[in-house]
């Protein structure tokens, strides 16, 4: 493998992804849709679910179990798992993805509920409030910070999977990584790499601002 | 479906190799994480300032997708093992360094108040007050950090850096289930074992620290 | 020179980033043996005065001699090791039995196992806590009485020559918290120690000290007796502070044994006899209960050690506190 210079290597780079651009670009596209649809899905399933599991606390314990252990399933291995029956492609990613996922924001936001303080609850309910309005008006911001927590932690995860999801054919820019570490091309390596990096800096960076605000928010 | 139970009974050796290059990873890359991670975790609970930056600075790493952490790194440091454990120590880092200043913040300022009013010097402290109290709370930290390394050593074997991951990439670069399959299950096997052994040293250090 | 153990000369303590002195050119001597109680609001400084002596808070400005050393020339940690030092939240080690907790310091100075058991067991004992039941107690299962008096023990444990102690019944139910004061009262009495006791209740201040500063914004403004600091205020502060008490608050606080004449007597069956620290509002009720002209005061083991006529009595309670001129 040829050592040039870091800057003629960065230019190198920036010259393959201009020459590029659709593939680059369709790279970009494929792997930011995967990561929005397995986002929303998980969050779909996921906060409605973690917020019964709190409220129901028979229903918590084998969910947190079942989730907790598929948490802890490497990710390249359920990438795979479902290849002898979905085969390669776009939807085995998906669905791998989103398992992958799921269990963190349902632990957060189950998390997020339960570890309301009692008396806050018994506060509220003293009040006079309905169950309706304790849920929205006391219970859910009281639980945002950690479900919030659990979503942006999740994000920087799926996209970081994607890029590996590249392996079985789901596309994104992982396949550009891996093009340049099978042909030993750094160019192309860096290409896929800095740029899959650059998202998930930016998309983990947004996630800080809007906690922040919400944070804000809350103490206000 | 007997081709599953044959391939174990014919490359059983190999599956145990590739287990063993697997655990050699994840322990080198905690080794050295846990060396690094108490100590420099114990100087940040001295300052807010350097806390919040180096944590900070590591956080901004633990974001890079970790297959482009290992492409960027194999510029400096080559294909193998090596490059993997410096990759996998990045994330580890991070983990670790959060794990470290919540378990030293989590001892009660009071015990720390009547320990230094008592007249005991700083390594005394350190060892007999804080170390026990703070443990639970590192073993946490180093279950999770053990399990991510298991998944991410799982990726790096496409730098070919050995273990488990190399059963589940010629698995399904030879259109071969089988090895998928046991690809899996030793990868999420170990993960399981090892949860489950650091989770009982974490159930046994809280005990000792609240009885 | 002698007798004092403790000497703070010009202390002052300034916090980083702060106009105001926390301690403002204080300059105080403890003698040997005596229990001083520190009294003040929150903000007067006394909490930072107490921890300026173990070196907590380094000093800003001025000196502070321990048996006749500048503390800034000790090595700090076995400075530390002879004083014993009790706080409000206890802080007692979570993961270490009671009895583990009262040896930190013995161990840390290389006593023996056996003499580390033993010590412990005594001062269970002196603490009213039975040493076989609860040396191998974790906190956890003590109540926080309990806990403050492993505390206390655990402070003894190394004896050290003088005990600092920072509200250290802040925390505790006002019933426990008299119970509490009754036996620091009778432990400073058997061991002869001197105690520095920082509070912001003027009534435990007055119950417990032999003689109380009182400070406000990092100045002391009285260091007397309680009898002086209520009958001769030093100024329109301190007359401000007592001056809420009316006559039978002020006889509340005051002890039998400050007012009492020494006397050398052998029981006599007629006389009423109080103890010691039995505070004058129960003497006067006794005067009241018994009408008799005179009433003797006895110590705990029920040796007569004084004598209160009525008269007294009646000339202190009439007494027009001074410096009633200063408010209106």
């Amino acid at each position: 493998m040829s050592k040039p210079g870091l800057d003629t290597l960065l230019l190198g780079t920036l010259e393959y992804i201009d020459t590029h651009q659709a593939a680059f670009l369709a790279a970009i596209q494929r792997h930011l849709l995967l990561f929005v649809i397995v986002l929303l899905i998980s969050v779909a399933i996921g906060v409605p679910l973690g917020m019964a599991s709190a409220k129901r606390p028979i229903f918590s314990a084998w969910a947190l179990n079942i989730f907790s252990a598929l948490k802890m399933i490497p990710s390249l291995a359920l990438l795979m798992v479902f290849i002898p029956i979905l085969g390669v492609g776009f939807l085995p990613a998906m669905i791998a993805l989103i398992v992958h996922a799921l269990p963190t924001i349902l632990i957060n936001t189950y998390t997020g509920y339960s570890q309301i303080d009692e008396a806050i609850l018994e506060n509220a309910t003293a009040m006079g409030l309905t169950e309706r309005e304790i849920l929205w008006r006391v219970e859910t911001p009281l639980a945002l910070p950690l479900i919030f927590s659990g979503l942006r932690t999740s994000s920087v995860d799926i996209i970081a999977t994607t890029t590996v999801a590249a392996y079985i054919g789901a596309g994104g820019l992982g396949e550009f990584v891996i093009v340049g570490i099978t042909n030993m091309n750094s160019v192309i390596m860096l290409a896929g790499s800095l740029t899959v990096a650059a998202i998930a800096l930016i998309v983990d960076f947004i996630f800080s601002l809007l906690q922040r605000r919400l944070i804000r928010y809350q103490i206000a | 479906m007997t081709g599953f139970f044959t391939y174990a009974t014919k490359h059983w050796g190999r599956m145990l190799e590739l287990l063993l290059q697997h655990l050699e990873i994840v322990g080198i890359v905690l080794g050295i994480s846990i060396c690094f991670a108490i100590p420099i975790g114990y100087l940040l609970t001295h300052s807010k300032i350097a806390s919040a930056f180096v944590i900070g600075l590591f956080s901004v790493l633990y974001a890079v997708p970790s297959l482009a952490m290992f492409a960027i790194l194999l510029r400096f440091t080559g294909l193998g093992m090596k490059t993997a454990v410096i990759a996998i120590s990045i994330y580890a880092q991070y983990i670790l360094l959060r794990s470290v200043t919540a378990g030293f913040s989590s001892v009660e300022s009071s015990v720390l108040e009547a320990s230094r009013g008592m007249g005991l010097g700083k390594a005394e402290i350190l060892f007999r007050i804080q170390f026990p109290l703070a443990a639970p709370v590192f073993l946490s930290g180093i279950r999770i950090a053990t399990i991510a390394s298991v998944g991410l050593a799982a990726i790096a074997s496409t730098i070919h850096s050995g273990g488990i991951g190399d059963l589940l990439f010629e698995g399904i670069n030879n259109l071969y289930p089988v090895k998928i399959v046991w690809g899996v299950i030793l990868s999420s096997g170990l993960a399981f074992a090892l949860n489950f052994g650091l989770g009982k040293a974490e159930r046994y250090l809280t005990k000792r620290a609240h009885p | 020179m002698a007798g004092k153990i403790i000497e703070i000369r010009g202390v002052s303590k300034q916090f980083k980033n702060a106009q105001a002195y926390a301690v403002d050119h204080v300059s105080i001597d403890v003698s040997r043996g005596d229990f001083i109680t520190i009294m003040g609001t929150s903000g007067s400084g006394k909490t930072t005065l107490l921890k300026m002596i173990n070196r907590i808070h380094e000093l800003t400005d001025g000196n502070i001699f321990f048996e006749g050393q500048n503390i800034h020339d000790l090595k700090v940690e076995a400075y530390r090791k002879k004083i014993g030092y009790v706080i409000q939240q206890i802080g007692l080690f979570p993961h270490m039995t009671v009895a583990e907790n009262i040896a930190v310091v013995p161990k840390s100075l290389h006593w023996g196992k056996d003499r580390i058991a033993a010590r412990a067991s005594e001062l269970l004992s002196l603490v009213h806590l039975e040493p076989a039941i609860y040396k191998d107690r974790y906190p956890s299962q003590l109540s926080g009485g309990q806990q403050q008096r492993v505390g206390l023990a655990r402070a003894l444990a190394a004896d050290p020559e003088i005990m600092l102690m920072d509200e250290p019944f802040g925390a505790i139910d006002a019933i426990t918290r008299q119970v509490l004061q009754d036996e620091l009262l009778a432990i400073h009495r058997k061991t002869g120690k001197t105690v520095l006791f920082v509070t912001h209740d003027l009534h435990e201040a007055f119950r417990l000290g032999d003689k109380v500063i009182i400070m406000n914004e990092g100045r002391v403004q009285q260091y007397d007796t309680p009898y002086n600091i209520l009958f001769h205020p030093a100024n329109g502060y301190v007359a401000k502070l007592v001056a809420s008490e009316d006559i039978i608050e002020k006889l509340k606080v005051l002890r039998a044994d400050s007012i009492s004449t020494p006397v050398q007597v052998t029981p006599d069956g007629r006389v009423p006899r109080v103890l010691a620290n039995a505070p004058l509002s129960a003497v006067l009720g006794k005067f009241m209960e018994t009408g008799a002209p005179q009433i003797y005061v006895e110590d705990a083991q029920g040796r007569i050690e004084g004598s209160i006529l009525w008269n007294s009595l009646q000339s202190i309670a009439s007494l027009r506190t001074e410096g009633a001129e200063y408010f209106v």
